[in-house]
């Protein structure tokens, strides 16, 4: 290296050795240098040869990377640049040698970083991410700055990017450096020497890792760190603070000894140094911690009695692994991983910085340092007085539930806790850890294998828990353009509630009622005295054999923190929460039930009229106070119920009697009843439609599924299933995959908190106002003003659907359309008919018109069965029905449909009847029974 | 290639060593191909040994791992194991490669590196999967392959294990094995409890014998055997698969475990469940060639024979005839069990698993099921390849533990009676059950069971939470009246006519069975568009006289037709099977009124 030093005038010539650190993240860290040095003089002699056209770059420029730079870089204003790769020579010409050979090695060497990291890792992407925002802020004088120097290398990496491989990761280089150039010269202020020193430093020799190691490089470090603690101003907020001032001053008023640095903001002004923080984290950690030290003393002199060290947290590593990927070329780079803790070790005391006692001389040796990856072993021992010791702690991170494939177990990896971050995290806890992950010959390992052998552990840096309940489905940036794209669709809503349990044929308005269930509807805390509970509960109330139970068994499946139970309560504890003495300790403890469980998720109960007398009791708080009083054996507590419940019921006597009112037709009381926001009555009615699709459904499931084979892993399950049902007949391309459905639901109780507005609020109140005239004379569920709080739920839960922050009338339309459906369906069989003419206006509203329409048909269809039945006194000779469009018209009229053009065509219609354009009849062909 | 230079079977490292020699050209000073280039991968050597299993048929002489051949079985010389994967336990990083001198070596499928290392600094880390493996619960004796190819340099020894080997193989055959009663409880005890005296000629059970005490060890029909996987994708062994393994045996009853037990640190908690697998117990067997297997698989000299409708006919016939006669000449029984014999799941449509045929014979009390239970228990053992027995007691209930379970402490899955390997058979004996009250691990274990019969899938306890695998079990269940605890597909009353005893069928009938049930059932099949028809027509008749009917129903009857077809052999289902299939839910409904 010294000899390129003295500066070689011809940038021409080739360069050799400079790429030494040319993909050493895959050579093991000592290998020779001699082959690397072999390939990378081959770039520099080929960018000589043929100079070439910018277009042929674009054609290159598939890059995934680089779009945003381009853009970038043209907001820079150094577009002209860019184009003008003839104007070097004019360049060159401008500066003298010195300068350009720093440039350009400066330039070379943001190219080795990169290379570096480009085969193992995705930081580059990042890099850019960042750099967008970061263009728009930056100092207009380090802007001027920008000018200066790329022109000459850049027109050599073009060449370079052009021709000597079609691959990739030259591309980057090329167009790379422009912005990391910029970085370098941050500090235009300082002299020429010192910019070359910069640049000097940015070219790493040898492994990176021992790169850092030197002194030179750690006082870049340690000066380009501190500079950014002590000048980095964070531009999201506007204050102009100096953002880790700010934050040291709050480390030092909680007395803590942690100071977080996020990566990203890092890596937007010095991306070499976190480049380099990520790839060899030990070494660079250790400077930063020095700065971190030194500077927070200097602000705080007195701290120093408090905390003898600053530890440096990285927060916000922009590469997440699943542990099941971490590879060895992970191994001493920084990774973000998470998972939920399984176990947990006590807390050790380590040795931290030992001095020796030599039993021979008796002088005292050390200090020696440890890392908590080795142990020094050896013929001394340890003086004890003058011997460091810190806190140390295991612990077994598991992969979370969500991310394992189908068919393999859960992966683990050991992490290391040391310092502060002790006891940070309990077994069953869901984090995610930044660490280093290292490894070592494990010395017993080895002796026990006779092998080396390799022991792996993550030691953490940044420990975060994750308390969102949605961890377990994680959303990336595509997830969130695809459901934002998806919101747009003005039908989702229908979507939605086609792609509830798809696998059940028909029910819509069960369906509806779940989706809103499981969207939720949102909480109130009025004046902070009075909640309101947004949760929707649901029961589902029927014949048996009408499905309930599988909805409910697909809710708890797609659900998030769902919990099924039975009414019966399978376990002692039961539905609300069971106090009992532990056999060990003889302590009373609580144990929670399902509700309590299943608080902020959804709590499912099956064989709801079956519950014992005690939970009934408790079940009527916890539905509407959502919470749970207990007071027994000296506890006198409440927990949390927060849930909304979903629940199924069979009618007294097996058979839902539609004579009877809806309470003579369970066994559940009218308080209990009331707090149900939807109530369905599901009815196994005759119909020979329904009973053909469910025929054809059972036989396609049988014999047109995948054979299981080709469910290799759960993507190819999940595809697999959507490709069973697509040739069901029911499912068409409007039914969204579960996965996908999942993440919708996950994205919006995330990011939507629907707002009811009070203008809606006339509307509600002149329904509400009807309703209870309706239902004082009728004998259904009473109607009370729980009713409104649900119907301004519901429409919550529907604008939460469609992804809406606020409440639109339309969400208020099919709140009211829903409630009116489950008023009516819960009244006598008599009554409906008129209620329904009634409030006709709000019952057709959205609804799917081709089942009302099918529904209507099929009564035609029975009518005329019935008529030829009286006529002929049997249908068995019957082959067909022919039905007459006008009557299907009149019909559809009192409706207020009156297009039926679009029935006609439709895939229900077509798939059991026959439109006889000529006759104006529709022929339904009957089942050939003999 | 004029034969291969080396000896695959009784040096397979020395061909693999050969193999890298001359991928990387190491006769040079420097290497040709940097060994890192590798990254683990193969190298050639693969080829050679499929070359030499597969081409050159040497499979047959490759001896089988098992507690008989492991006494005899050289370290470092290929074997096969034959097994079902019980436990993954991660991934392992070892130095593969090292510069020994001028030379590359390479510590691809060694425990011990054959050269000193070192502390070279040249060295390619790579990376290996473990696999813990288990014979297959439940797996019948007919499925071993007879051990007629012992290699050569133990030939003088070979006539007399011969000899030994079968009598330790008959009367496992012929003994009929109560095995109904209380097997799986005993056989738990005896894993669970102290090493069972077999055990002792292993010099070393020293200081970690408490801790390998709760996982099986090394006993006369138990060997467990650690696979360490080097080149498959991770999708192609999933957990609870029977594969099997050919590779490297390392098996090192002198490389004691030696616990610094002054290392107070790594004992309370260590990292590796290594620890609790100590290699003078579990042989380890590094992977080179694995293969899944299905039940031809087991068949022996299992040339794949052409399912020839008559062929097929007859065998279907005779197996029937069987049936009938062990059943006590009841024909609808034996119709049924006949179906339920052939049912799998091979599709899952949401939660409902499509192809299962749970059977519940009701009728029975005690007496009745030490007649038929052991007859048809016996009848299934030589029939399929692994078959299991519950005695569904109330003491079995509240303390069995069904399940598998995540132990955190060893880092390991501990097994669960219902970790069961797709197409096992599972017996439950329902008769035995008294009244009394089941405790939190009873109701726990009910529910697994219904979960098993009723979807097909076992939740695993991880303790934080549960993972639910799916599974493919045949299940069969005997009570007195109609099971609630474990509610079956097919309910069938059992009405034998005479007690008398079957006589043994012949081996070559035998031989047949096993090959009709295992051919017959992999069979696909399909609907026309016309029988279709008439196949939903009949449905919707059938729900309009009498409304009590859902779609379960339906689907068993699909399920019953499409296997009555698969039984004939049929790959389509024809009207004559589905009216048979009407007929034969017709004669079982008369049976329950």
């Amino acid at each position: 290296m010294a000899g390129e030093d003295s500066g070689n005038p011809v940038p021409s010539t080739p360069e050799s050795p400079t790429s030494a650190g040319f993909n050493t993240e895959q050579l093991p860290h000592d290998s020779s240098h001699s082959s690397d040095e072999e390939e990378a003089a081959v770039d520099p002699e080929a960018i000589r040869d043929e100079p070439d056209e910018v277009d042929e770059e674009e054609d290159d420029g598939e890059d995934l990377y680089n779009d945003n730079f381009m853009d970038d870089y043209r907001e820079m204003g150094a577009q002209d640049q860019y184009e003008s790769v003839g104007l070097d020579e004019s360049v060159e010409d401008e500066r003298d040698l010195d300068q350009i050979m720093q440039d350009r090695r400066a330039a070379e060497l943001e190219l080795d970083a990169r290379d570096a990291r480009i085969p193992n890792r995705k930081l580059p992407q990042l890099l850019h991410d960042q750099d967008t925002d970061d263009d728009n802020y930056r100092p207009s004088k380090r802007q001027r700055a920008d000018l200066r120097p790329p022109s000459a290398p850049r027109s050599y990496d073009d060449t370079d990017g052009l021709q000597s491989s079609p691959g990739r990761s030259q591309q980057d280089h090329s167009r790379d450096d422009v912005p990391m150039t910029d970085r370098t010269d941050d500090y235009p202020y300082e002299d020429e020497g010192d910019d070359q020193g910069e640049f000097e430093m940015y070219r790493v020799q040898g492994t990176l890792r021992e790169w850092v190691t030197r002194d030179e490089v750690r006082r870049f470090i340690f000066k380009k760190f501190r500079d950014f603690i002590l000048t980095y101003v964070n531009p999201k907020n506007g204050h102009g603070d100096i953002e880790y001032v700010r934050l040291i001053n709050e480390v030092v008023s909680a007395n803590k000894c942690s100071l977080e640095i996020d990566y990203k903001q890092f890596i937007s002004v010095y991306p070499n140094i976190a480049i380099w923080l990520a790839d060899a984290p030990q070494s660079v950690l250790v400077v930063m911690e020095d700065v971190a030290q030194r500077v927070v003393f200097d602000l705080h002199p007195n701290y120093k009695n408090i905390h003898q060290k600053i530890y440096i947290r990285i927060t916000n590593l922009p590469i997440y692994d699943h542990i099941r990927d971490i590879r060895q070329i992970h191994l001493n780079t920084m990774v973000r991983i998470g998972g939920v803790v399984t176990r947990r070790s006590g807390v050790f005391p380590q040795l931290q910085q030992v001095k020796y006692d030599c039993s021979k001389c008796g002088s005292i040796l050390g200090p020696f340092f440890q890392n908590s990856y080795s142990e020094v072993k050896g013929p001394f021992t340890v003086n004890i007085e003058q011997t460091v010791y810190r806190n140390y702690q295991k612990l077994t991170l598991q992969e979370s539930p969500g991310t394992v494939p189908a068919g393999r177990l859960p992966r683990y990896k050991e992490v290391i806790l040391l310092n502060d971050l002790i006891d940070c995290a309990r077994p069953g806890e869901e984090i995610e850890v930044t660490g280093i992950y290292t490894n070592n010959f494990d010395m017993s390992l080895n002796t026990k294998n006779g092998f080396p052998v390799f022991a792996t552990v993550v030691e953490a840096n940044y420990v975060a828990k994750k308390q969102d309940l949605f961890s377990a489905y994680k959303l990336t940036q595509e997830d969130k353009e695809d459901i934002e794209k998806l919101a747009r669709d003005p039908q989702i809503g229908e979507r939605i509630i086609k792609s509830i349990a798809p696998s059940i044929y028909g029910h819509e308005d069960k369906k509806t009622a779940i989706a809103l269930a499981m969207f939720g509807g949102q909480e109130t805390n009025v004046e902070g005295k009075h909640r309101l509970r947004g949760d929707i509960n649901v029961l589902l109330l029927g014949d048996p054999g009408t499905a309930k139970s599988q909805f409910l068994k697909y809710v708890e499946k797609t659900g998030q923190r769902a919990v099924y139970t039975t009414g019966k309560g399978a376990s002692a504890v039961g539905l609300t929460a069971a106090v009992h003495k532990d056999p060990v300790t003889r302590e009373w403890t609580l144990e929670g039930g399902a509700l309590v469980l299943a608080d902020k998720g959804i709590c499912l109960i099956d064989e709801f009229d079956k519950m014992n007398d005690q939970d009934r009791v408790s079940i009527h708080e916890a539905m509407e106070q959502q919470s749970i009083s207990i007071s027994k054996a000296g506890i006198v507590t409440s927990l949390q119920a927060r849930c909304s419940v979903i629940a199924a019921a069979n009618p007294i006597g097996g058979r839902y009697d539609s004579s009877k009112t809806f309470s003579q037709n369970v066994e559940l009381t009218d308080p209990i009843v009331s707090r149900f926001d939807i109530l369905c009555v599901v009815k196994d009615i005759v119909d020979p439609v329904t009973d053909e699709m469910l025929a054809k459904f059972v036989v396609d499931s049988h014999f047109r599924s995948q054979p299981k084979g080709a469910n290799i892993d759960d993507k190819a399950f999940s595809e697999s299933q959507e490709e069973s049902q697509a040739p069901a007949g029911l499912a068409d391309s409007k039914i969204l995959s579960q996965e996908l459905l999942r993440k919708y639901l996950t994205y919006a109780k995330l990011n939507i908190f629907p707002r009811f507005h009070e203008k809606d609020m006339a509307k509600l109140t002149k329904v509400y106002a009807d309703l209870r005239k309706e239902s004082s004379r009728g004998q259904g569920v009473p109607i009370a003003v729980r009713h409104i709080e649900s119907m301004i739920r519901m429409s919550e839960a529907h604008a939460r659907m469609h992804l809406r922050q606020h409440v639109t009338e339309e969400d208020v339309d099919m709140a009211i359309r829903v409630l009116l459906e489950s008023f009516i369906s819960t009244q006598k069989f008599g009554v409906q008919k008129a209620l329904r003419k009634s409030f006709r206006q709000y019952i057709t509203f959205k609804k799917d018109y081709h089942g009302l329409l099918l529904v209507l048909l099929r009564e035609l269809v029975n009518d005329a069965m019935r008529f030829e039945e009286i006529l002929s006194g049997s249908t068995q000779m019957l082959n067909y029905v022919d039905v007459k469009v006008v009557d299907l018209q009149a019909k559809a009229e009192e409706y207020e449909i009156t297009n039926l053009e679009a029935f006609f065509s439709s895939s229900e219609f077509k798939a059991c009847y026959e439109l006889d354009e000529q006759r104006k009849v529709i022929r339904r062909h009957l089942a050939d029974d003999r | 290639m004029g034969g291969p230079p080396y000896d695959c079977l009784a040096n397979p490292l020395g061909a693999v060593r050969l193999a890298f020699e001359k991928a990387i050209g190491s006769e040079l000073e420097t290497p040709s191909t940097h060994p890192s280039a590798f990254n683990g991968k193969d190298w050639g050597a693969l080829e050679l040994f499929r070359h030499f299993l597969f081409q050159e048929s040497g499979l047959s002489q490759v001896p089988i791992l098992n507690p008989k051949t492991l006494r005899w079985v050289q370290p470092n010389s290929l074997v096969r194991y034959r097994g079902m994967i019980q436990d993954m336990l991660g991934n392992e990083f070892y130095a593969g490669a090292y510069k020994d001198g001028n030379l590359w070596r390479t510590n691809k499928f060694m425990d011990v590196s054959q050269y000193p290392m070192g502390s070279s600094p040249d060295m390619c880390i790579w990376e290996r999967r473990l696999l813990y493996c288990v014979p297959v619960p439940g797996q019948n004796s007919w499925t071993e392959p007879s051990s007629e190819m012992e290699p050569n340099w133990s030939s003088q020894t070979r006539e007399k294990r011969r000899r030994m080997d079968d009598e330790d193989n008959d009367p496992m055959d012929l003994v009929p094995d109560d095995e109904i009663k209380s097997s799986p409880i005993t056989k738990k005890m005896r894993e669970d409890g102290l090493p069972s005296p077999s055990q002792s000629r292993d010099t070393k059970t020293t200081s970690s014998s408490s801790i390998t005490s709760t996982f099986q060890s090394v006993d006369k029909d138990n060997l467990p055997c650690l696979v360490k996987i080097y080149d498959s994708p991770e999708s192609e062994l999933k957990l609870n698969d029977v594969f099997e393994f050919i590779g490297v045996l390392t098996f090192d009853s002198e490389l004691a475990v030696e616990k610094d037990d002054n290392d107070e640190l790594s004992n309370s908690f260590y990292d590796d469940a290594l620890v609790h697998l100590p290699p003078n117990k579990v042989p380890r067997l590094h992977c080179l060639i694995h293969r899944k297997l299905a039940v031809q698989d087991f068949l022996p000299g299992s040339p794949i024979i052409e399912p020839k409708p008559h062929l097929v006919k007859e065998t279907r016939e005779a197996l029937f005839r069987h049936l009938t006669a062990v059943l006590g000449n009841d024909e609808v029984a034996a119709h049924f069990v006949l179906l339920h014999l052939l049912s799998k799941v091979h599709a899952r449509v949401d939660d409902v698993a499509v192809g299962k045929l749970s059977l519940n014979l009701t009728g029975l009390n005690k007496e009745s099921v030490s007649v038929f239970g052991t007859r048809l228990s016996d009848t299934f053992k030589n029939l399929l390849p692994f078959t299991n027995c519950m005695p569904l007691t109330l003491e079995y209930l509240n303390i069995a533990s069904l399940a598998p379970k995540k132990d955190y402490q060893a880092n390991r899955l501990v097994p669960g009676v219902l970790q069961l390997p797709e197409g096992s058979h599972l017996m439950v004996d329902e008769t035995r059950l008294e009244s009394g009250s089941l405790n939190s691990t009873g109701i726990e274990n009910t529910k697994l069971l219904k979960n098993l019969i009723e979807f097909q899938k076992v939740e695993y306890d991880f303790q934080y939470y549960k993972v639910e695998m799916a599974t493919d079990v045949q299940l069969l269940i005997f009570s007195e009246g109609k099971s609630n605890i474990v509610p079956a597909d097919v309910i069938v009353p059992f009405q034998p006519s005479c007690l008398e005893s079957t006589e043994m069928p012949v081996a070559e009938a035998l031989e047949a069975w096993r090959w009709y049930l295992a051919t017959v059932r992999s069979l696909p099949h399909s609907i026309g568009s016309e029988i279709q028809k008439v196949v939903e027509d009949d449905l919707v008749a059938a729900r309009q006289m009498d409304r009590s009917l859902g779609s379960r129903d339906f689907s068993r009857w699909l399920t019953m037709a499409r296997l009555i077809s698969s039984s004939f052999g049929e790959t389509s289902l024809s009207k004559e099977h589905w009216e048979m299939a009407k007929e034969m839910e017709r004669l079982r409904r008369e049976r329950l009124k």
